[in-house]
């Protein structure tokens, strides 16, 4: 299975590639849509702001690519905010559309109780389906930084919840073909391996 | 649910892992990448690096030992000293890091770090404070506690809250590798006026004080070298062919003593301590 990188040019792709390396997959960092079209898998990663990476993904042309590929069944696995532009829109700064693959919206976590923002530091998932034995423990944490969260309109495709304070929000996806984690699995130690690990396994078979 | 972060702050002087008291008179430990592969097996939450001199000399030389560890280290790391420019933060995170700390160059041009967190995304822009008290006030320190700067704490972090950034690392200077524990009351107040989530460190000497800490504040993390740093640096030393660059006192190496205000502890037992305690740790 070979998997494409998404280079947005805002983040580090460094602890992604060193993650996909060491659990031994061929990747190819790229934001070009032939590489794109001839991969088995897609990880989009991403640091940075939903509109800057919005506009990234039509500037390189590659928005409709990334669209047309999911729905033609590719496997793709949103990280952090990759994971977020998976939905319609977001509403960091502005609202501006997503890349619509999953229907919800992204929103700024609620200043209330007076929890700080962003969400920085290690947090558990609690699974909100059959389907997310296969992927972590309730027990395992893992390492969020974040100042917004993605409500998917459907709750189903939401693998795991997890709790900031009182507010509870989907921290994970899994609808077919598309992965999405809110935290970052390639930096949460041994927990996050394990996880990016059966989630290329399940990529892999689909 | 959330846990409380426990951190491991490595200074660098040059190639090595360094100590001191105060931020001065810097002891040689050991080598950082050793100390960064074990702090990970033995589960740290995060490393923080900060290179002791860079501010001072103008530059910033922990490129390739980031660039090493991050191959094998699945978890934040931070990198502070000698920060000026959006290239010099870009040029770290492109080798491994994940958070940049910066306190000079935010002090002389507050719009830097806006701009930066603008670019980079507020989560990874972290602010250092070096925190001196003279006369009942805190004032900003910066050079690693050399240089004054005639700005309170206080007022700087409204100041921050203002521009932007993801995370405040406070270090009390004044407990700097004494083991004095921390100014509790001081922490309170910051909490008061900011919602940025707080790091502290400069003052861990025994795991009453950490859970004191985690019991009386809200800070988000804190930030520990001496704490595990003496109490792994014999592990490493036991081979006396190991050559140490001529940078830095090794005497209190080579002595293979143990601090005495410091009652060292492995990572894990302070975690495990802390969650018997109540206080969520990721174990």
């Amino acid at each position: 299975m070979k998997i494409s990188i998404i280079d947005l040019e805002v983040s580090n792709l460094y602890s992604i590639t060193n993650a996909v390396k060491y659990l031994d997959y061929n990747y190819v960092v790229s934001s070009s849509k032939n590489e794109i079209d001839n991969s088995d898998c897609i990880i989009l990663p991403g640091v940075g702001s939903f509109p800057y990476a919005i506009s990234q993904l039509k500037k390189k042309n590659i928005y409709q690519t990334l669209i047309k590929n999911v729905k033609n069944g590719k496997p793709i696995i949103g990280i952090c905010l990759g994971f977020q532009l998976l939905f319609s829109n977001g509403q960091e700064f502005k609202n501006t559309n997503g890349l619509n693959l999953i229907k919800g919206s992204v929103k700024l976590l609620p200043k209330k109780n007076n929890l700080p923002i962003p969400h920085v530091g290690w947090n558990n998932l609690i699974k909100s389906n059959k389907k997310s034995i296969s992927f972590f423990n309730n027990k395992d944490n893992f390492y969020f930084v974040h100042s917004y969260y993605a409500e998917p309109d459907d709750k189903k495709v939401c693998l795991s919840y997890t709790k900031y304070g009182n507010f509870k929000f989907c921290s994970s996806i899994l609808s077919e073909n598309i992965f999405g984690f809110q935290f970052h699995p390639e930096k949460s130690g041994r927990a996050g391996l394990n996880l990016l690990s059966n989630t290329l396994k399940n990529a892999k078979k689909i | 649910m959330k846990c409380k972060r426990i951190i491991s702050k490595l200074e660098i002087k040059g190639p090595n892992l360094v100590k001191g008291v105060n931020l001065e008179g810097m002891r040689v430990l050991g080598k950082p990448d050793e100390f960064s592969k074990l702090y990970y097996r033995e589960n740290i939450d995060e490393l923080y690096y900060q290179d002791t001199v860079a501010s001072l000399y103008g530059r910033n030389s922990l490129y390739n030992l980031i660039e090493k560890v991050s191959k094998d280290i699945f978890i934040p790391l931070c990198v502070g000293g000698g920060v000026k420019n959006l290239k010099d933060i870009y040029n770290l995170l492109k080798v491994g890091a994940d958070k940049i700390s910066i306190n000079k160059q935010a002090l002389k041009k507050p719009n830097f770090v806006y701009e930066a967190s603008q670019k980079f995304g507020k989560a990874n822009i972290c602010i250092s404070i070096e925190a001196i008290k003279s006369e009942n006030e805190y004032y900003c320190f910066f050079d690693n506690g050399r240089n004054f700067s005639n700005i309170k704490v206080l007022d700087w972090i409204k100041n921050i809250n203002q521009i932007g950034a993801g995370e405040i690392c406070l270090t009390f200077v004044d407990s700097d590798g004494t083991g004095k524990g921390f100014d509790l009351d001081f922490i309170n107040k910051i909490e008061k006026i900011t919602n940025i989530p707080i790091v502290i460190h400069g003052g861990a000497g025994n795991k009453k004080q950490v859970l004191e800490l985690f019991k009386k504040t809200k800070c988000d993390g804190v930030s520990i070298s001496s704490l595990f740093h003496y109490n792994y640096m014999l592990q490493f030393n036991n081979d006396s062919d190991i050559k140490y660059s001529d940078e830095g006192n090794v005497d209190f190496l080579m002595s293979k003593t143990k601090s005495k205000k410091i009652e060292s502890i492995k990572i894990n037992n302070l975690k495990k301590f802390l969650t018997k305690q109540k206080i969520n740790c990721r174990i």
